[in-house]
């Protein structure tokens, strides 16, 4: 085992679209997506986001994504946005 | 299986309640007490005791030696609280069966108590303000209500990779309404169709309303013992055949190997390798239903229909049906019984091969196969009547 640096590019190989927020904290960007994304590097390697700034309702598995970091509070953290399969976002 | 041959004895409940607290201790002692009572034997035949709750601050089940106390057990030879990983309630009497035949113990009683407050994953809580361990790479995004998501998005990963339709899941929400019409104990009795299933609330997209159990207060007892106990019993004995746990690669809820199967194929799998019963002779499934994408995999990874058959298979749910080639989930399940979580499967499964369900009894049913969870915490076991 060992880290080595990525694209920020993948695609997703699941996701929901949720509906009820069971963290209230969550209850204000309903409804948002949560998915599973398998990073380009290696396919078996996956990683849980949110999929932002599109319809719920045009999210596909196997969709290409890329990373982008957006501020919640006081952190940082890593979500994908759908990119072209050369990795630009769209 | 090795070591002396197990069977099932008796089996009690303290009926699910929606509303009301009855309390995890007259909830536990009302299910053990019928079980004793059902099984012809008193609290001091009783030298093992094995319990599955969630663990946690708030006891959601007495732990074993509460149940000792409280039934008045004189000593335990054996005894096990399991907490949190496991089978769900199922993984009791796997514990006492092991137990048993090994001869650590000769009476087991074991029992899942739960209350309504830790089955009801779906309530808005507060959370820490911090995730802490695995739950920073998760807790962030959003993703909450204990398993509900990671099954949402297995439900999505099965329909891209094998077909399947989201009214596929709703044959198991459907069937569960048309057994539990019959059952006295279930919460949920009024049938349901497709139509129903496909209009009611999304909870987490492709996941529904009514692909999820439903939370109530109760408890479910069985009691244990060897064969050759069993003979002097008043009950038919309900042998086990035998069981098998599975976890599948990489065990995880979220990161699995086998993201959508979880442990239910290598527990399915390790369950036909230890018997020369086979699929096609199993009279009778009772197969965990906390949400219908849990049931659906395991009809797979016990090879009643080919991986990602099901939806041809279940025939718009007639298979599955009264009169169908493979009932499921007689009672109920939790679906329509009530969020008992797992040890009720093993009940129903008892209750079936002795004959006595009354309206809803398979006819001449001897052989039952039960299964528990899900992710990477399976197990199953084929129980037969003589």
């Amino acid at each position: 085992m060992g880290s080595s640096e990525v694209s920020g590019r993948g695609r997703i190989y699941s996701f929901t679209v949720v509906r009820q927020a069971f963290d209230p904290s969550f209850a204000e960007g309903l409804p948002y997506v949560v998915a599973l994304i398998e990073i380009e590097e290696d396919r078996t390697v996956r990683v849980l986001s949110n999929v932002v700034d599109v319809d719920p309702g045009q999210v596909e598995v196997g969709m290409p994504v890329k990373v982008s970091f957006e501020k919640r509070g006081d952190t940082v953290l890593p979500v994908f946005r759908p990119a072209t399969s050369d990795g630009r976002v769209q | 299986m090795e070591g002396r041959e197990v069977a099932v004895v008796g089996v009690g409940y303290a009926n699910p309640v929606r509303v009301g607290q009855p309390g995890i201790d007259k909830l536990t002692k009302t299910a053990c007490v019928a079980a004793l009572n059902d099984a012809g034997l008193v609290p001091a035949d009783v030298d093992a005791v094995v319990q599955y709750s969630f663990g946690g601050v708030r006891a959601d089940s007495p732990t074993a030696t509460s149940a000792q106390r409280l039934l008045g057990i004189p000593d335990l030879a054996m005894y096990n609280d399991i907490m949190g990983s496991g089978p769900s309630g199922l993984a009791s009497a796997m514990d006492a069966t092991m137990a048993i035949a090994s001869g650590a113990a000769d009476v087991a009683l074991v029992y899942r108590t739960i209350t309504r407050e830790a089955g009801h994953t779906g309530a808005p809580r507060e959370g820490p303000n911090l995730a802490e361990g695995g739950m920073q790479w998760t807790a962030p995004f959003g993703y909450s209500g204990g398993i509900m998501m990671s099954i949402a998005m297995k439900m999505r990963r099965r329909m891209k990779e094998y077909g399947t339709r989201q009214e596929d899941f709703g044959t198991i929400a459907v069937n569960a309404r048309q057994w539990g019409k019959d059952n006295d104990r279930a919460v949920l009795r009024d049938p349901i169709s497709i139509d129903d299933y496909l209009s009611c609330r999304p909870i987490a997209e492709p996941l529904l309303l009514l692909d999820c159990d439903y939370p109530v207060s109760g408890s479910v007892a069985a009691v244990l013992t060897t064969r050759e106990r069993a003979a002097d019993l008043k009950a038919t004995p309900v042998l086990v055949e035998t069981m098998a746990y599975g976890t599948g690669s990489d065990p995880d809820w979220i990161f699995a190997g086998d993201f959508v199967f979880g442990g239910t194929r290598s527990a399915g799998h390790r369950l036909w390798s230890r018997t020369s019963l086979r699929p096609d002779e199993v009279d009778v499934a009772e197969l965990y239903d906390g949400f219908t994408h849990i049931t659906m995999s395991w009809i797979e990874a016990l090879g009643f229909c080919g991986i990602g058959e099901f939806g041809d298979w279940v025939e718009g749910g007639k298979t599955i049906g009264p009169g169908g080639a493979l009932p499921l989930n007689t009672h109920g399940g939790q679906l329509s019984e009530g969020r008992l979580h797992g040890l009720g499967f093993l009940t129903e499964a008892v209750l079936q091969l002795r004959g006595q369900c009354g309206v809803r009894q398979v006819p001449n049913a001897r052989v039952a196969v039960v299964a528990n969870a899900h992710g990477p915490q399976t197990g199953a076991m084929l129980l037969r009547r003589d």
